[in-house]
């Protein structure tokens, strides 16, 4: 149908109103802000061009923040992406009860990242916690909690991570590979192909276009990781879990270094945008079902 | 005994009447006055707040709305408000090293004339620490003690006295006695136990116990000398063979505990400690009462508590050596041994916001000076969830409450006598307090710590860091005002 | 597949026993569960923070309000690109899937400031408007996909019968699309209740949501036992849980597939 301008006005003008107000308008200012000495009770205000920027990124911390949150990002991701297709793909036909399973798989998403965090500090724990419940069931002795082993906390974190996410990642997919009418698979069947082929030729065409929109929710999540950390490591030990937002966050409310915090919360930024191109460029070249 | 005790009752009973009748109930004379009082979310502290809020009400007509924010928070909103003229508060209940960042601004009331005229308040009876340095800035009365925060070394008295240990006097026989332990099975369920249980997370406030142990190498003259920086040219007290010893420690301290200690919190270590799984610890008064919790604790009346360890050398601060102990060095040393025992956080206390109304300062100021009364007080402290902790002369010249809280009187005893020698040492160390303290503390120190503990730096990397970090930050606000506040906060005059 | 289901799901399991007091014994060998079924520590959840119970009060109204909003001026807006297509409209759609990607921590520094020049700190409509602005791009990718795949016939049909704009919107398209929107207002719904920065930096103490409530639970000098913080934890989930419970069937139509407008 033909819309006029005044159609136009009506459909837009709530959105733009409140993204303008409470997004755009808070990021703009704060990107100006990062140019600047600007704090909320500075007495006065001069402009410091990149000296913001350039105190960050020597800060050997926030070097290790971001060190931190590439790793997280390049291992978590990834997983979810295979866990949860894989769980997607093992509920792809219908069953007795798979509309009942479909909600509790739901669950580990619905908790949210504090919750999470709360649950497994003492789910990693020794008295009471899972891992030694099933460690010594097998027989074998006790592990302390990742959390506080320098070389294992991250990994820990990530696993968190992955266990809340890679559910919400099959209930993205499951739809469309629910869809996938049956005669497909049996064609697939038909002519040979083993369970990869039937994944490779079958399952993925059908969800690539959306796999990348995934991909790319998931990658700005990651690098925005602060609920988690925040509660499960406190950033320990040591650096080894500190993240560029926990660190932002730090800065600003916890010593009140206010210019370091927003320039370090506008390099998270930038890091998503820059992905987000990524993405706007190779979802180009897909063709959309 | 018993006489001692009746007469005890009779001064208790002499001194609430008295507190109550000037405490003014006959007089509805804040009626219509509300106050709003901020601070962290409790219980600890957020509850003997509200539970005596309605009675103070009733006594006086004034409200008193209790507002409570994340303690993470609660700095920051204090000094948002405060500088951007909100004054959504009117009082608050909150940690006194903030009075570095908020005194000389102006936002806090001074309170040095009210707290001598109010005689039910009676200010001579808070111990001479929380009323002379905890109190103050630049000689100036601010804050009301409510609580008593200082660390103390507990320790199970069964399992040393059956193996035949003294309680720690230095950290070197703290060290000693966890080794001791570690690894055995201390609460028969048959899984090795530790040694010691501290908290050591990062970002969870553990650097007050490194500052606990370095406190004893670096002061020994007295809570004038301070213990962070060198009070003529405001120098880091943090890289020297005082400062190094105490994080050799810290570091065989992080070995001789649970392998998970570097993501445990005061939360975890408590819980270890009163369930048994630990000969030793450090903590604030909390676990006192805790161990006689019957719903948590399995180790009741097996608690002891003991003055922070010292050390037998300290910092010569002349030479820059550690140097053995002696009468001009330590001359408050116990059997050739410097003990400061350290007042951690300072203890939580209350302040009113100087751009209250004037009827509203003074509510609050009898608000403040009701929780502060021994007859309010001296109940609050023998209850764990209260979150406050002994600091009045009267707190623990009588048993009384406390045996009722459950603790024997051989608990009481050890309990309060470790609390009384902290209190009534003139080396006790007063908490830092200059303007951005949080920075000094929480981002240079915690993480230098951390990392030093996690292994990523060396001993020598940590101690040159946090120097680094401190001077930088002492330099960017200015080494002249810096300077002048520290003494300010110890009151030191030229 | 059990595998799986047990992986996900025990974690869940475990502490919903320990919400209920069964605990496990990792000390015996092997391990075993000790202490009965009780409710105490629920209400132990109410002594340790006293303000639980309204904090789930204030998590309901907000995230719904949150979530009403995003999708009403998102399903707008989205309504509007996919019928209204101009050159670039699918980078636009694509934009506002980079915006849904957007972490909070971008932004919300400045977003405080901003709130409290206005006066707006600490107030529900803060929080609300804060909220909602953070998952609208996401409301409008998905409801965009929803409406362009809609065969034009019946909003021309009804233009023809000389429908204006709202008429088209309110009885043609909405209910045809009425799955997605429901869905989405859903998932949003769960988005909003598990925020944690936003209200976390635009508040002081006066609109406290359940997530800070948690948060508090791990600050300065608290020492929460297992068993009431997996009872805090189960009832801060199950508001959410029977929501998807109830929804599930249409949160099947949740699709974030980019589609090209018809």
């Amino acid at each position: 149908m033909r819309l006029t301008r005044r159609d136009r006005l009506f459909l837009f003008a709530p959105l733009a109103f409140l993204l303008a107000g409470w997004l755009v308008l808070p990021a703009l200012l704060g990107l100006l802000a990062t140019f600047s000495t600007y704090s909320p009770f500075a007495t006065s205000v001069q402009f410091s061009g990149l000296a913001n920027y350039a105190a960050v990124v020597r800060d050997p911390l926030f070097v290790a923040a971001a060190r931190n949150v590439a790793v997280f990002t390049l291992v978590a991701v990834p997983l979810e992406l295979v866990i949860g297709f894989s769980v997607a793909y093992m509920l792809r036909r219908p069953f007795q009860g798979r509309a009942a399973l479909r909600v509790l798989l739901l669950l580990p998403w619905l908790v949210s990242p504090i919750a999470s965090g709360v649950m497994w500090h003492f789910l990693f724990g020794g008295a009471t916690g899972i891992v030694d419940f099933v460690l010594g069931w097998l027989g074998r002795p006790d592990m302390p909690s990742p959390l506080g082993d320098l070389r294992l906390a991250l990994l820990a974190v990530i696993a968190v991570e992955v266990w809340r996410m890679a559910p919400f990642v099959t209930f993205l997919l499951l739809p469309s590979l629910a869809s996938i009418p049956t005669e497909r698979w049996e064609e697939a069947t038909l002519s040979g192909a083993s369970w990869t082929g039937r994944v490779r030729h079958v399952a993925i065409p059908a969800v690539r276009p959306l796999l990348l929109t995934i991909t790319m929710l998931l990658t700005g999540l990651s690098l925005g990781t602060f609920d988690a950390v925040l509660i499960l490591t406190g950033g320990g030990p040591g650096t080894a879990t500190v993240t560029p937002a926990l660190y932002s966050y730090n800065r600003a409310f916890g010593v009140n270094d206010w210019p370091v915090g927003a320039t370090s919360g506008w390099l998270i930024a930038a890091a998503v945008l820059g992905a987000g191109l990524i993405y706007v460029r190779l979802s180009r070249t897909k063709v959309a079902d | 005994m018993s006489r001692v005790l009746a007469r005890a009752v009779v001064l208790l009973v002499f001194v609430a009447a008295c507190s109550n009748g000037s405490n003014t109930s006959s007089n509805q004379s804040f009626s219509g006055t509300t106050i709003r009082v901020v601070t962290f979310t409790g219980p600890q502290i957020a509850e003997p707040l509200q539970r005596r809020a309605p009675d103070f009400e009733k006594a006086t007509g004034a409200k008193v709305q209790i507002i409570t924010v994340p303690f993470s928070d609660l700095y920051q909103k204090l000094l948002t408000d405060f500088a951007t003229k909100t004054n959504s508060y009117d009082a608050t209940v909150f940690d006194p090293q903030w009075m570095g960042d908020y005194v000389p601004p102006g936002y806090l009331e001074d309170l040095t004339d009210r707290v001598k005229n109010d005689s039910a308040l009676q200010w001579n009876d808070i111990a001479p620490f929380f009323r002379d340095f905890s109190a103050t800035f630049k000689g100036k009365v601010y804050t009301i003690p409510l609580d008593g925060d200082f660390q103390m070394v507990y320790y199970r008295k069964d399992l040393l006295q059956k193996d035949g240990l003294q309680p720690p006097a230095t950290w070197d026989d703290y060290i000693s006695i966890a080794q001791h332990f570690q690894g055995k099975d201390l609460n028969g369920d048959g899984k090795p136990d530790y040694g010691s249980c501290l908290a050591m997370k990062r970002s969870a406030q553990s650097y007050w116990a490194w500052i606990s142990i370095a406190a004893a190498y670096l002061q020994s003259q007295g809570t004038k000398q301070g213990a962070f920086f060198n009070t003529d040219n405001m120098q880091p007290l943090t890289n020297n063979p005082a400062a190094a010893a105490a994080l050799t420690v810290y570091k065989t301290l992080s070995k001789i505990g649970p392998p998970e200690q570097l993501n445990q919190d005061v939360g975890d270590s408590r819980g270890l400690f009163v369930t048994g799984r630990c000969a030793l610890s450090l903590d604030w008064g909390d676990i006192g009462p805790l161990a006689v919790d019957k719903t948590q604790s399995t180790v009741q009346d097996k608690v002891g508590a003991i003055i922070l360890p010292g050390s037998k050398k300290v910092l010569d601060r002349s030479s820059n050596q550690l140097v053995d102990c002696n009468a001009t060095l330590c001359p408050y040393a116990t059997n050739g041994v410097n003990h400061s025992p350290f007042a951690a956080f300072g203890g939580w206390s209350g302040a009113i916001n100087k751009a209250a109304s004037a009827k509203v300062k003074d509510a609050a100021f009898a608000f403040l000076s009701y929780m502060s009364q021994p007859a309010q007080s001296s109940v609050d402290v023998t209850i764990g969830k209260t979150g406050f902790n002994p600091y009045r002369t009267s707190h623990f010249n009588n048993m009384g409450p406390w045996t009722a809280s459950g603790m024997s009187e051989t608990a009481a005893n050890d309990y309060l006598g470790a609390i009384k020698s902290s209190l009534q040492s003139p080396n006790m160390v007063l908490d830092l307090r200059i303007p951005q303290t949080a920075f000094y503390q929480q981002t240079a120190l915690d993480t230098a710590l951390a990392q030093f503990l996690a292994g990523e730096i060396s001993l020598t990397q940590c101690m040159t860091q946090i120097t680094n970090q401190w001077n930088s930050k002492t330099e960017e606000i200015g080494r002249a005002s810096q300077l002048d506040a520290y003494r300010s906060s110890l009151s030191i005059t030229k | 597949m059990a595998v799986t289901l047990l992986a996900f799901l025990l974690p869940l399991l475990w502490t919903a026993l320990a919400s209920l007091g069964v605990l496990p014994d990792n000390s015996s060998r092997p391990p075993s569960w000790r202490g009965s079924v009780s409710l105490d520590h629920f209400a132990e959840v109410g002594i340790a923070e006293p303000a639980f119970w309204q904090e789930l009060v204030t998590s309901v109204l907000t995230a719904a309000c949150a979530a009403a909003i995003a999708v009403g001026a998102g399903f707008l807006a989205a309504f509007g690109l996919a019928r209204a297509p101009f050159r670039s409209s699918r980078v636009v759609t694509q934009g506002f899937l980079v915006l849904a990607s957007l972490p909070a921590m971008a932004y919300v520094i400045p977003l405080s400031d901003l709130m409290r020049r206005v006066h707006l700190l600490d107030t529900f409509a803060a929080v609300v408007l804060s909220e909602a602005a953070a998952t609208a791009p996401l409301a409008v990718f998905v409801l965009h996909g929803a409406v362009a795949q809609l065969a034009p016939e019946w909003e021309e049909a009804a233009v023809l019968d000389g429908a204006g704009l709202f008429r088209v919107i309110g009885r043609v398209v909405l209910p045809l699309v009425a799955p997605s929107v429901v869905a989405t207002a859903v998932v949003l719904f769960v988005l909003d209740w598990n925020m944690l920065l936003v209200p976390l930096v635009l508040t002081s103490g006066e609109i406290k949501t359940i997530p800070l409530g948690l948060s508090d639970f791990f600050t300065f000098e608290r020492e929460l036992d297992w068993p009431t913080a997996a009872a805090a934890l189960i009832v801060s989930l199950a508001p959410v849980a029977v929501l998807a419970g109830i929804f599930h069937r249409v949160l099947n139509r949740f699709a974030l597939d980019l589609r090209t407008g018809e």
